[in-house]
């Protein structure tokens, strides 16, 4: 059930409907002081029956996960010398080796093949299970939290079961860390009116982003890179600055949904984008891009492996870019992503060693912004690539200009007006926080001038969505 | 009690911030997608006609406004009394998508009134959703209510047709496509906002290329059965006709490979039957494969497609109308030349 469906509408109006009643003061009375329990429960349920609507044996899936990192951080807790690290290797090597068998299996095992040159290539029909990287990953978080005593192991199984399966950031995120999202489970968590008026906003603006802009610009993208070499060179420049809009929108889109949905039910989600093409150099669109993926990497992968106090801090940095590459799919096309990225990241850190930290002035700046965004570009060419084949015609094109098909993409120009609105509305809200910082624009709905607006989006938002087929590109990880 | 008249104040408020954003929708649906209501032709020339004189507006695909004529078509070229050439197809010789000077029937007229032409009037009654067969079976009235002196040419995109289909067209039985003249549904549809609306709910996937071909193809029907329903169908097309010049102009949909090469999608053996059918009845056969293959070859011009949508598919773009018309227009002075 994708957020952006009639299903996920009524069953979301169903969550927050019974939630709701459950505030009714005879309820609470009845409850005997249990109700917040009682809520968590319900949430729970409904998360796995939205898992379950893909398909249901993922749920049994995600429920080994949970038990796994439930068990395991129980006797992290309790453990000391060997039957720690023994209870850390399960905790941790269980669900990644889930996660190989899922996700990457067929892709070493075709590498494999192909590199020993066998013809018949055989490979096993495993479904993948959809956002199973995201919920693998906090599954993670929490054990080495609780192995490194940042976060206590939680009593509650259901706790943990709720934390792991929350549904509005199930399939995509964001990475909820275990100390960002388990306090709030110990609160009398609800809907309120004013999470609700602003939650729907975050939903709706996130829903433009997504059903509007992103889905759009997918039918020239996808257009371009199923047969690169039928188009001019300006052409698949312009469809790679499309789609580095659409999977910023599509992304950034869904994780405003979840953000949003959360709200309505009184939860708090943390952000996961933050302009990230205003950024001035690749070590700061990291930590404006995939917020949640990028710091979950830092603090669990490359402080793990050493980061800059043990090793070759730059190894370090490859090697985690490397498989955050590999985490976004099982293909090379990613790890060269994601080898670009790391090459970059040593490249800045080796120069800002040299050269120090400088700001520069609003000239310099810009041409950085501007330098780091077609560098995002030209890497974003091995993300969308289904081959190399594919990213070598693409960047052929780009680089020698060859004549072919002319497509000045008219959804392309309409999103690039949209980010350029949203970054000067950031920058003019900005003002004096020394960075621009994105916002949500939330309209008051108790004035009827704000109704009228939000009124207006939601209809702009029926009638301008796309409705052809373009899932979330970050359901594949 | 104060928290009961507040409720009921933001209730108000609700109410008329919800017409008040109703408005402003329509209002910006009069840019970006108005459509317009359309009615039963009571002529029978086609199913239904346009409001007349109504404007239009699409953004969803193309980008284009205009006005249609007195009788609801899409006719921009200054009217003459009598008609010469009546052309008659589907939504893509209706061309919502295009500029009006730059449609087959806009163009077609510009290239027969230039210096040294024959100064023939083209009236175009292209409508959406009429297929091939549909326009045949539309063709006695047509003639009824138009008698084009020298012409009728009629689009076709695909060439496939059934035998239950032609029987439909002989005996008369076609379902025509429905129009909401009067009562709730008629009301509705003058809210251009809920008719996108409905549209986008009805078409899903296929938004502006759902009426292309509503008529089912037969491509997989029997040699012999498919030569005969071709050679029913002409034969009684050329009847109809009346002694005026049939013309029938067929634009295949191109597909592009993974390496940019360029096919038609076109049935040989349907298409060996159908020109033979045609030179039997008399009637000339305008095959636009050739023409659009080479745009494409030579130039990477593509007839279909727009600057809002798939590359090289949808409803005819303005070089698929131009490359139509002045094919069309070599085909009407070559007529001329032999008469």
């Amino acid at each position: 059930m994708s957020f952006a469906s009639i299903q996920f509408l009524i069953f979301f109006t169903f969550v927050l409907g019974v939630l709701w009643l459950s505030r009714a003061p005879v309820l609470e009375k009845v409850a005997k002081g249990r109700m917040p329990q009682i809520r968590q429960f319900f949430l729970l349920v409904c998360s796995y029956i939205f898992y379950g609507w893909w398909d249901a044996r993922f749920c049994l899936l995600m429920l080994a996960l949970t038990v796994s990192a439930y068990l395991s951080a129980q006797k992290l807790e309790k453990g000391s010398g060997a039957s720690r690290r023994l209870w850390l290797w399960l905790g941790v090597g269980g669900p990644l080796v889930v996660l190989a068998i899922f996700k990457y299996f067929n892709f070493f095992l075709e590498s494999v093949e192909r590199l020993l040159g066998m013809e018949d290539i055989r490979a096993l029909s495993i479904i993948l299970p959809v956002g199973i990287s995201f919920y693998t990953f906090q599954s993670l978080s929490y054990v080495l939290d609780v192995y490194r005593q940042k976060y206590a192991a939680e009593k509650s199984f259901s706790k943990v079961a709720l934390y792991i399966a929350f549904f509005p950031q199930l399939v995509a995120g964001p990475i909820v860390k275990a100390g960002d999202f388990l306090p709030q489970l110990y609160e009398d968590r609800k809907p309120t009116l004013r999470g609700l008026e602003t939650g729907l906003q975050i939903f709706l603006f996130g829903m433009i982003k997504k059903v509007v802009l992103a889905d759009h610009l997918s039918v020239f993208v996808d257009d371009v890179f199923s047969k690169p070499l039928a188009f001019s060179g300006p052409t698949v420049w312009w469809a790679v600055i499309a789609y580095s809009i659409q999977v910023y929108f599509d992304f950034s889109g869904y994780s405003d949904m979840a953000v949003g949905c959360a709200k309505c039910m009184g939860y708090d989600l943390c952000r996961n984008f933050n302009l990230p093409y205003l950024s001035k150099n690749v070590t700061e669109f990291w930590k404006r891009w995939h917020i949640s993926l990028s710091s979950w990497l830092q603090e669990y992968l490359y402080f793990s492996l050493g980061g800059n106090r043990k090793g070759n801090r730059y190894v370090n940095l490859m090697i985690t870019m490397l498989l955050g590459g590999l985490w976004h799919g099982a293909n090379w096309t990613f790890v060269a992503w994601g080898g670009l990225h790391g090459l970059a990241l040593c490249i800045h850190k080796g120069y800002r060693k040299v050269a120090g930290e400088r700001s520069g002035n609003a000239l310099t700046r810009g041409f950085s912004i501007l330098g780091t965004y077609l560098f995002v570009c030209i890497c974003l060419v091995f993300f969308r690539a289904d081959d190399f084949t594919v990213a070598g015609q693409a960047l052929g094109r780009m680089f020698w200009w060859e004549s072919g098909i002319v497509q000045p993409y008219a959804w392309t120009f309409v999103a690039v007006i949209g980010l350029l609105i949203a970054t000067i509305y950031a920058a003019v809200r900005s003002r004096g926080l020394g960075q621009i910082e994105g916002r949500y624009l939330c309209l008051d709905l108790t004035r009827f001038w704000g109704l009228v607006a939000f009124f207006t989006v939601v209809g702009l938002t029926i009638g301008l969505a796309y409705t052809g087929t373009s899932p979330f590109i970050y359901f594949q990880f | 009690m104060q928290s009961g008249k507040q409720l009921i104040k933001w209730i108000g408020k609700v109410v008329g911030a919800g017409i008040a954003a109703f408005i402003l929708l329509n209002l910006f649906c009069l840019v970006y997608a108005n459509i317009g209501v359309h009615t039963t032709n009571s002529t029978g020339a086609t199913d239904y006609t346009w409001e007349p004189n109504g404007f239009f507006s699409r953004l969803t695909e193309g980008i284009t406004y205009g006005r249609l004529d007195s009788q609801g078509f899409n006719n921009s070229y200054p009217a003459e009394d009598e008609v010469d050439i009546l052309l008659m197809g589907s939504s893509h010789m209706e061309a919502f998508q295009m500029r009006q000077h730059e449609n087959v029937g806009y163009q077609l007229n510009r290239l027969l009134h230039q210096d040294g032409s024959s100064g023939d009037y083209v009236y175009n009654i292209g409508t959406s959703g009429h297929g091939f067969t549909d326009c045949i079976s539309n063709l006695p009235y047509a003639m009824k209510q138009y008698h084009p002196r020298k012409a009728v040419v009629i689009e076709m995109t695909t060439l496939g047709t059934s035998e239950s289909q032609v029987n439909a067209v002989l005996e008369g039985t076609r379902s025509r496509i429905p129009s909401y003249d009067h009562g709730l549904i008629h009301m509705l549809q003058q809210f251009p906002y809920l008719q996108l609306v409905y549209r986008q709910l009805k078409e899903g996937g296929q938004a502006g290329v759902a009426d292309l071909n509503i008529t089912p193809t037969a491509s997989k029907a029997p040699d012999e059965a498919y030569a005969e329903a071709v050679n029913a169908l002409l034969r009684q097309a050329a009847d109809w006709a009346d002694g005026v010049e049939l013309i029938l102009f067929y634009h295949p949909a191109l597909q592009l490979d993974r390496v940019g090469n360029a096919s038609a999608d076109v049935d040989q053996k349907q298409m060996q039957v159908f020109s033979a059918a045609c030179k039997e009845y008399g009637i000339t056969f305008v095959d636009m494969t050739d023409t659009f293959m080479e745009a494409y070859e030579k130039d990477h011009i593509l007839p279909y497609g727009f600057a809002n949508t798939e590359v090289g598919g949808g409803h005819l773009n303005r070089h698929g109308h131009r490359m139509i018309a002045q094919e069309l227009a070599k085909v009407l002075s070559s007529m001329e030349g032999n008469a």
